[in-house]
């Protein structure tokens, strides 16, 4: 075995300690360094205040008299920015030329130049002796040059690894600014447009008002004018006339209120849309030769399907409406094994139009005893909730496809398979219906301001449209008894009607 | 991190002493400036910087410094720092500081020595 001759402590492959302290001294001071520029360089967010800052810190940790930072437009070739401390004012001439000649492309980082590099850049002031570049995005790049070390020591290995690594934080510290900068430049865009915005519409809106009042007047006079000729003749262009007006007025109101910060709504956007629905049908037929009675037809038909037609508002118990319907269409659904279970609070009254919340009452019951299999259950509640009442009737029927949901108010529906619709007697299991039901009880809470809304949840058993629940839960192979049906699927409509103020 | 510095500015004969409070960071430059400024050239052929012990030196700090002693230099003006910590004079050492002004251990020592020195 060979021996190794014992030197005490040190054995001749260990370094002296003073060797191991400096060592440590020297990379304390580096990471004291990355911690003073990444803890100065965080709070900045303008470019030309990290640039400075950051050349500060680096020539006061390499202890040089003379540097700069300069960054450049990659595009344009442009300095962007210049920051030199200690030269003499010739050489800061000579730099922003120099800056220009030099551009960095590519990966984002430091680039040392090499020092025979730097030596034949004439045109950098003599006393820059280091130079890096680096490359912030695609459009930014710049360049940090310092000049000798009072001490006179040239960069070791270790100096340029320590300004690689600062640069790589300059860099981030940059594109994070400039980021910032262009978020800010596009807010501001954004502001100034949506001032522009504004002021249009404010100019519109307040520019419609006289004419608009002017045509009011003209048409009321060409009324009186008219009103000795037979109204066949004249009438219904009149009135096309003027409900298209007092749309536009709506406009001018909504818009005026909207300029003025006040809260407005929407109002009858789907009546609305029926409305000019209407009278596109009737301005066609016309067109197409239709005669009145026709045109008339028309237009009374999608009044009686939609319930254009003016409704006078009433005070209405909907508790007792509620108690009242469903004792009216029981017989209605006898055929079926339905529970229909009420749950009703007494309420104030409201003040809608009969016809419309009973149509409402009766639609939703029905529609909730066609999708509930025999011996299911539809539970009918009347609460009161908040500064209003509402009306809720949940069914733990099959519940609805999940991609039929958002489309269930467009009216003319089907949520089932076409080839397997087909109009059975009403209340008869999945009898199913055209869907204007809904369109229409939908359009009805737009004009008598009350809020209708669904949620529903699809049977996880028959997940999708072409699966068929058997109509009754004893012959239901999934179900062993009726919880497991209930537990299964439901909906829920919900009408909320806020009490008068 | 103390955020401002007080500096108070004493001729001692040839010696401007400047007794110098909180930390040397960027902020320095400004009070730094103005001490320099105050100070008869003409009398301090020599300035005595004097720190606590628990003074910080940023990396900005330190070129305040070494501004200092750029314009001490210019002006034939001796420099000397006293009341560093351990830490920090080794850093000085490393960036070069050392080599522009000396470094000494106590008030007392450096007007004593500047003082028998030719």
């Amino acid at each position: 075995m060979k021996h190794t001759k014992d030197t005490g402590p040190h054995t001749e492959s260990s370094l002296p300690p003073e060797t191991v302290q400096a060592e440590l001294d020297r990379q304390l001071f580096h990471l004291k360094t990355l911690y003073d520029v990444s803890r100065e360089l965080l709070g900045l967010a303008e470019v030309k205040a990290i640039l400075k800052n950051f050349l500060l810190m680096t020539m006061g940790n390499f202890g040089v008299a003379e540097g700069f930072v300069t960054t450049q437009d990659i595009l344009s070739k442009e300095i962007t920015e210049l920051v030199a401390v200690g030269f003499q004012e010739s050489d800061q001439a000579l730099l922003s030329k120099a800056a220009s000649r030099l551009l960095v492309k590519g990966q984002p980082g430091g680039l040392l130049m090499r020092d025979d590099t730097v030596q034949r850049l004439e045109f950098l002031p003599p006393a820059v002796v280091c130079v890096v570049g680096f490359c912030v995005d695609e459009g930014c790049s710049g360049f940090l040059g310092l000049g000798s070390k009072i001490v006179g020591d040239p960069y070791g290995a270790e100096d340029k690894d320590l300004l690689e690594t600062l640069v790589n934080n300059l860099v981030v510290s940059l594109k994070n600014a400039r980021v910032s900068e262009a978020l800010r430049a596009a807010y501001e865009e954004v502001s100034s447009l949506n001032k522009a915005k504004d002021k249009v519409i404010n100019h519109l809106s307040h520019e419609m008002k006289t004419p608009l009042a002017s045509i009011i007047g003209s048409l009321t006079s060409l009324r009186r004018r008219l009103a000795s000729l037979p109204p066949e003749d004249w009438q219904r262009p009149m009135e096309r006339a003027e409900r298209n007006l007092n749309r536009l007025l709506d406009i001018q109101s909504e818009t005026e209120d909207i300029m003025q910060d006040r809260e407005y709504k929407s109002r009858h956007l789907l009546s609305t849309l029926l409305d000019q629905c209407a009278d596109e049908l009737e301005v066609l037929a016309e067109e197409q030769g239709a005669d009145s009675p026709v045109v008339e037809r028309i237009r009374s038909r999608i009044d009686e399907i939609f319930g254009l037609k003016e409704a006078v508002a009433q005070d209405i118990v909907l508790a007792r409406l509620v108690k009242e319907k469903i004792r009216e269409i029981r017989p209605l659904f006898s055929h079926r094994k339905v529970d229909v279970i009420p749950e009703i609070e007494e309420t104030k009254a409201i003040h809608v139009p009969c016809e419309p919340l009973e149509k409402l009452v009766t639609g939703l019951i029905k529609n909730a005893i066609e999708n509930t299999p025999d011996e299911g259950k539809v539970e009918v509640a009347v609460r009161n909730r908040g500064r209003g009442m509402e009306l809720v009737v949940h069914d733990y029927g099959v519940g609805i496809v999940e991609g039929h949901r958002r489309r269930i108010f467009e009216g003319f529906y089907p949520t089932q398979e076409t080839m397997a619709y087909s109009s059975r007697r009403p209340f008869d299991f999945n009898a199913g219906g055209k869907g204007a039901d809904l369109l229409r009880m939908k359009i009805s809470s737009e004009r008598f301001n009350f809020t209708f809304d669904m949620s529903s949840s699809r049977c996880r058993h028959i997940p999708s449209e072409s699966d068929v629940c058997p109509g009754r839960i004893s012959t239901c192979r999934f179900c062993s008894g009726t919880e497991d049906c209930y537990r299964s699927g439901g909906t829920t409509f919900t009408a909320f009607f806020p009490l008068p103020r | 991190m103390e955020l401002t510095n007080e500096i108070t500015v004493e001729q001692r004969g040839p010696v401007a002493l400047f007794d110098i409070k909180g930390d040397i960071t960027r902020d320095s430059g400004l009070p730094f400036d103005q001490a320099y400024g105050d100070t008869d050239h003409e009398v301090a052929t020599k300035i005595l910087l004097k720190f606590g012990e628990s003074t910080y030196f940023n990396s900005e700090g330190l070129k305040v410094i070494i501004d200092l002693l750029s314009k001490a230099k210019k002006n034939n003006q001796e420099v000397g720092i006293t009341g560093l910590s351990s830490h920090f004079t080794k850093i000085f050492g490393m960036v070069g500081i050392a080599k522009l002004a000396h470094l000494f251990d106590t008030e007392a020592d450096a007007l004593t020595q500047w003082r028998t020195s030719p």
